[in-house]
């Protein structure tokens, strides 16, 4: 009887707890926004003098941006991710975080493309970027996001 | 007013030309939804120099759950800078030639000065009736110059039931990346009924001037040396609601060089 007593104490904790750590909407937007604030941060200083060195022909110097931008979100994701998501944007959420991990995979090409000198490919890619970008941005409307929203003006 | 960066990423391949994709850009605040949408046709410019095209700028306003509208009181589209206005030579028309006076009317008597069409829908409110929508045809007109700005003057008449609203565009130059601003308000005699829901406008048309071909809007792919073309900010449009609330939202867009 001892032990059982024990269990349903136990039983009794544990189920507030898992409800606490669910996070209403308004709740998640407070938890990430500050995640991405330093993200948009790191990222106006990784791409600073970018547009002047592919403009000027240093596609191997403008490619390090790209790799730096997509370590730095994907720091971001991984942060993103240990946040407790409101259950009922669950799927929401997840479809935001594969649109983000394609985002910082396209930073990748983008990189290797500019790295090996292949403006077309590079080209090709930044087109797909800024469309992951809107897939992303139009997924996650709901949540009237501020910097977690992608600005993709804000480098072109 | 959301701030301005984001977490923000993209592609410093894009250097300032115009260019289209069917994507529209939303924006949420609160219950209020806006989105822009536009872009240029053809796509595939010259990197240098300009080539005649036509510009489309459109946008939507709903609210969720049903919720009724706040009243759209001015629409500010700044465009790239890259693109280019010229009128030069291009015959003007003004407000009290088009106003009173239907579509097919205002067709005839400023046919020279047609620079655009479009659509704008409204829910119209008026007093013990039920609200309606009300679909309508667009027209634009090139405009006189007031305090040295170019005016676009946009007809739009509703056949049922009949009436026309002429929204007058003022034409602007910014400093910065969206240099090209053409902005209107709801004349006041709208003020107590119209609610509009969505636009879309396009401009563009080719004309003679002095044995000269013109284009009325033109713009290049300035694309950096080798790239085949372009990612840039296309324009943003800020709405602003009778409410006092005002929403911004951003496109960007593509182009490519061509004839290389």
């Amino acid at each position: 009887m001892p032990v059982l007593g024990a269990l349903a104490a136990i039983v009794v904790l544990v189920v507030p707890l898992a409800s606490a750590a669910e996070l209403t909407r308004d709740e998640y937007v407070a938890r990430v926004e500050p995640i991405c604030k330093t993200n948009v941060e790191a990222n106006e200083k990784i791409f600073k003098g970018a547009k002047e060195e592919v403009k000027a022909g240093e596609l191997k110097k403008g490619s390090t941006h790209f790799f730096r931008a997509a370590t730095a979100l994907n720091k971001t994701i991984k942060q993103l991710q240990g946040v407790p998501q409101p259950g009922a944007d669950a799927a929401k959420l997840s479809k935001w975080i594969g649109y983000l991990k394609s985002e910082s995979s396209f930073f990748t090409r983008i990189g290797k493309a500019l790295a090996a000198g292949d403006k077309y490919k590079a080209q090709n890619l930044s087109v797909k970027l800024n469309r992951n970008s809107n897939l992303a941005n139009n997924t996650v409307l709901v949540f009237g996001f501020d910097y977690c929203k992608i600005d993709s003006s804000r480098f072109a | 007013m959301p701030r301005a960066l984001k977490l923000g990423l993209l592609t410093v391949l894009a250097l300032g030309a115009l260019g289209t994709l069917a994507q529209a850009e939303l924006t949420r605040e609160g219950d209020l939804i806006v989105s822009f949408q536009g872009g240029i046709a053809p796509n595939h410019l010259p990197r240098t120099g300009g080539a005649p095209v036509t510009v489309r700028v459109a946008g939507n306003i709903k609210t969720t759950n049903g919720l009724r509208l706040p009243q759209l009181r001015k629409i500010a589209v700044a465009i790239n800078r890259a693109g280019r206005l010229d009128d030069k030579g291009l015959p003007t028309c003004k407000i009290s030639t088009i106003q009173p006076a239907t579509e097919e009317v205002a067709k005839k008597r400023c046919a020279d000065a047609i620079v655009g069409d479009g659509h704008v829908t409204l829910v119209v409110r008026l007093p013990s009736q039920a609200d309606y929508i009300s679909r309508n045809n667009l027209l634009a007109f090139n405009g006189p110059r007031k305090n040295g700005n170019k005016l676009i003057l946009a007809q739009v008449y509703s056949k049922n039931p009949p009436g026309a609203i002429i929204l007058t565009f003022t034409v602007k130059k910014n400093k910065g990346t969206y240099g090209n601003v053409i902005e209107t308000s709801l004349p006041s005699y709208a003020e107590n009924w119209a609610y509009l829901t969505s636009f879309e406008m396009n401009l563009g048309r080719t004309y003679k001037y002095r044995g000269e071909t013109h284009s009325y809007v033109s713009a290049a792919c300035a694309a950096p040396a080798g790239f085949p073309g372009a990612v840039f900010p296309f324009g943003k449009a800020t709405y602003e609601f009778g409410t006092g609330q005002s929403m911004t939202t951003k496109i960007t867009r593509s182009c490519r060089v061509s004839g290389e």
